[in-house]
């Protein structure tokens, strides 16, 4: 069999990273070298077309406020078309936080004028003011494992079973509410997610994944990546070539990096609350003493 | 020369009693020496309790100093920076009080003027005649107006702890809000190579007392590809990106808009020559030019600290010492003398092994060091290492950063011979040491390097300790609060002397 191959998008990964989000490109890199697939990642930037065929997954990360402005009328009129062409064809998408907002309807900053979006995602996202406090911390996530959308092995993630969480960390001023034809990535467990109201973190329309988990998400979330990895695949070489591709992997480290986050900050056990409360009424100390 | 601050409104020899200062004094210095009874290095708590009975402390008291405040911010290097312009001012015989311990907030200010003030409110000014603090990049915009400082030296602006201090350009808008309020304008000390700290000369407050610029030259210090934690960087003018005729590390480096909008500024102290020798130091060769020195000078010397970030640190400290009217050869001497900050590069002995210590608390910090060992090894041999990653307060809580490092460079083989990876966050630094390619991704085999993962930090030393051979060098790469308590850990153990007691 010769040796299988993907091709995947980072847009703008200059402008774009602010919270280290080539981490996740650097875990899908390493996923596929350690299966034997190659991983071809071709950048972005302002100016660049995409291709109309040829990709296999496309990622974009977040950045500060003045790159994102830089962008977004790159993104819209030169790369907009392309992109939601290739979501409502099934292409798999990962973006995350600014990425996330910039792929819903609009994004109301917190002062000016309300930006349009690509409308991929059926998001809005409203900044509620410079003075209402940011949505900062880890997060823990209940993965609503929904079934596959059409095109999608059903095995894409074999060594999956163990995890049901997607952990990171968020740090965003926006809130986003979903429309009725996006369903959230999943439930919050710990953390704000979306609008820090009604519990929601992300959002999934068709094989397009936004959400607002930094940290890196991928590596921390060995599942999920390899989710990802299974949709892309299973479109190019069909599901039984992908399912076959996706050798597990050892991922003893990755996971005791989840349980790790999910156990300090949605404790199971009372033991583990308390620890949790306990945490935090130090690190309120700490704060106050430094006066930070 | 104006001996005491508008806020006192004397012109007097002595400011008037101020019983309210004297009292915060006192209270400040019995806490200080209650908690140094009891083995406490509390650097930042007396200084609180002084601000809280009079808030107006560190403005009233820092105003009686004669010569007046020399501040120096940035992210990274300023504990170095100060200790080294320190030396320098000590060397040159002038009586200062510096935020020695490592406190930059105002209330650490407090803590080390606290000591010097008498129960009358009034600074001891025979002991003292000028300020030396470094303050954090929030502290300095709040402190800055009210202290009035004589210089101002700005290191550099890296993104860090973006949940804490926000992202750089914000800082750079109120670095320049808070020079802007400051009633008399300070000598600015920049950083010819960080387009936002040089950006700061651009749109002083006042055109007529001309920024001093410090910047390297040499050639070998060149790398040849931008690294990743390189924020792209903008004209603020035309939001071009800016060009690199030659660049450094992060975005540091010989800079200019493509449309002519700002151009790398001409510097006053350059390095020339900057030639590596491994972790032990760096042979460099300052250029000093008018006006901070009346004809050119040439200081040469052997800088006991390794890394090109050390050399940045050095013509700050060189370019400031200048500025105050320090003698060339004095600052070379104290310079070449220099021995390390606290857990910057600091050097102890544990059982019979020499322990580095590097602080490494964001990704171009942490770029820096691992540069450092990657040379290290490939002059020494594999190297036995200690990462230590905690994600308190102090260190911010989001570890994403680890992620923009290039630990990659640690990973060609006989670079690493064990590390055995601690803190709080242990496991997510196992996964990017993995992903990086310095752990295996199946289980080990013999060639491949050696590795512990062990969340407590006294445990983890006592495995890196015995994974480093007898008489061999073991680097210890924590992040802040890690730092703290491996201090505490070595302290314990007979390695070190407590950092409130040492100079």
């Amino acid at each position: 069999m010769s040796k299988l191959s993907l091709t995947i998008a980072h847009l703008y990964a200059d402008l774009m990273n602010v919270y280290a989000d080539r981490g996740n490109v650097i875990c899908l890199r390493q996923r596929c070298a350690w299966r034997g697939i190659d991983l071809v990642v071709q950048p972005f930037g302002i100016g660049d077309d995409l291709p109309d065929a040829g990709l296999d997954l496309v990622f974009m990360g977040g950045g500060q406020d003045g790159e994102q402005r830089l962008l977004t009328e790159d993104l819209r009129a030169r790369k907009g078309p392309v992109l939601r062409e290739a979501a409502d064809a099934g292409l798999p998408m990962l973006v995350v936080c600014g990425a996330y907002q910039l792929f819903g309807h609009s994004y109301r900053p917190a002062v000016g004028e309300s930006l349009p979006g690509l409308g991929i995602l059926d998001a809005r996202t409203v900044h509620p003011g410079p003075e209402v406090p940011r949505c900062i911390g880890n997060v823990v996530v209940a993965w609503d494992d929904s079934p596959p959308v059409a095109g999608a092995p059903a095995g894409a993630a074999p060594d999956s079973a163990a995890l049901s969480t997607i952990v990171g960390f968020e740090n965003h001023g926006g809130r986003t509410f979903l429309g009725p034809t996006a369903r959230p990535l999943g439930t919050v467990l710990a953390g704000h997610g979306n609008n820090a109201r009604d519990g929601t973190e992300g959002a999934v329309s068709n094989n397009v994944f936004g959400t607002y988990l930094h940290g890196s998400l991928l590596p921390k979330n060995p599942h999920f990546a390899d989710h990802l990895l299974g949709l892309a695949l299973a479109r190019r070489y069909g599901a039984e070539a992908a399912r076959r591709a996706l050798i597990p992997l050892d991922d003893r480290a990755e996971r005791h990096a989840h349980r790790t986050v999910r156990e300090q900050w949605a404790p199971a056990t009372r033991w583990g609350r308390w620890r949790l409360r306990a945490r935090h009424t130090r690190e309120a100390w700490t704060r106050f003493r430094r006066g930070a | 020369m104006p001996r005491s601050s508008a806020g006192l409104g004397t012109g007097g020899a002595l400011p008037p009693l101020a019983p309210r200062i004297g009292l915060a004094a006192l209270a400040a210095r019995v806490l200080a020496a209650v908690m140094r009874r009891l083995g406490r290095g509390g650097t930042a708590l007396p200084g609180l309790v002084a601000e809280t009975l009079a808030p107006a402390f560190v403005p009233t008291v820092a105003g009686q100093l004669p010569r007046g405040i020399a501040l120096l911010t940035g992210t990274n290097g300023k504990t170095t920076t100060a200790r080294m312009l320190a030396a320098i001012l000590a060397r040159d015989g002038t009586q200062f009080v510096h935020n020695a311990a490592g406190s930059n907030l105002s209330r650490g200010l407090a803590s080390a003027l606290a000591q010097r003030t008498d129960w009358r409110g009034r600074l001891r000014a025979t002991e003292t005649s000028r300020g030396l603090f470094e303050l954090d990049e929030a502290a300095f915009v709040r402190a800055a107006p009210a202290l009035r400082p004589r210089t101002a030296t700005f290191l550099n602006l890296f993104r860090d702890q973006l949940d804490r201090y926000g992202e750089v350009d914000a800082v750079a808008q109120r670095w320049q809000a808070a020079l802007a309020a400051t009633p008399r304008p300070p000598q600015l000390i920049l950083n010819a190579d960080d387009p936002l700290v040089a950006g700061l000369g651009n749109a002083g407050p006042s055109p007529a007392r001309a920024a001093l610029y410090f910047g390297v030259e040499a050639p070998a210090a060149e790398r040849p590809a931008a690294e990743h934690a390189a924020d792209i960087r903008v004209c603020p003018t035309c939001g071009r990106s800016l060009e690199y005729r030659r660049r450094f590390y992060a975005h540091l480096g010989h800079f200019s808009c493509p449309d002519g909008h700002m151009d790398r500024p001409s510097p006053a102290v350059r390095a020339v020559t900057v030639e590596p020798r491994g972790i032990d130091g760096t042979d460099v060769e300052l250029l000093c030019l008018p006006p901070v020195v009346p004809g050119a000078v040439t200081l040469r010397f052997f800088l006991p600290l390794g890394g090109l970030y050390n050399v940045y640190n050095a013509l700050a400290a060189a370019t400031t010492a200048l500025a105050l009217g320090v003698a060339p050869a004095v600052a070379r001497e104290s310079l070449a003398a220099f021995t390390a900050a606290f857990g910057r590069m600091e050097q102890v002995a544990l059982d019979g092994r020499t322990v580095y210590l590097a602080l490494a608390k964001n990704p171009t910090g942490l770029n820096q060091v691992v540069r450092l060992l990657a040379a290290e090894a490939d002059r020494t041999g594999p190297l036995s290492l200690l990462i230590a990653l905690n994600d308190l307060d102090a260190d911010g809580r989001d570890v994403s950063w680890i992620w923009d490092a290039d630990l990659e460079e640690l990973a060609p083989p006989g670079r690493v011979r064990t590390v055995v990876v601690s803190g709080r966050r242990a496991a997510d630094l196992a996964v990017r040491l993995k992903y990086a390619g310095i752990i295996p991704p199946a289980p080990a085999d013999p060639s491949q390097p050696t590795v512990v993962v062990e969340s407590d930090l006294g445990l983890a030393l006592d495995r890196a300790v015995q994974h480093t051979p007898a008489d061999g060098t073991l680097h210890v790469v924590p992040t802040y609060t890690a730092l703290l308590e491996l201090r505490g850990l070595l302290t314990h153990r007979g390695a070190l002397r407590p950092y409130w007691r040492a100079a």
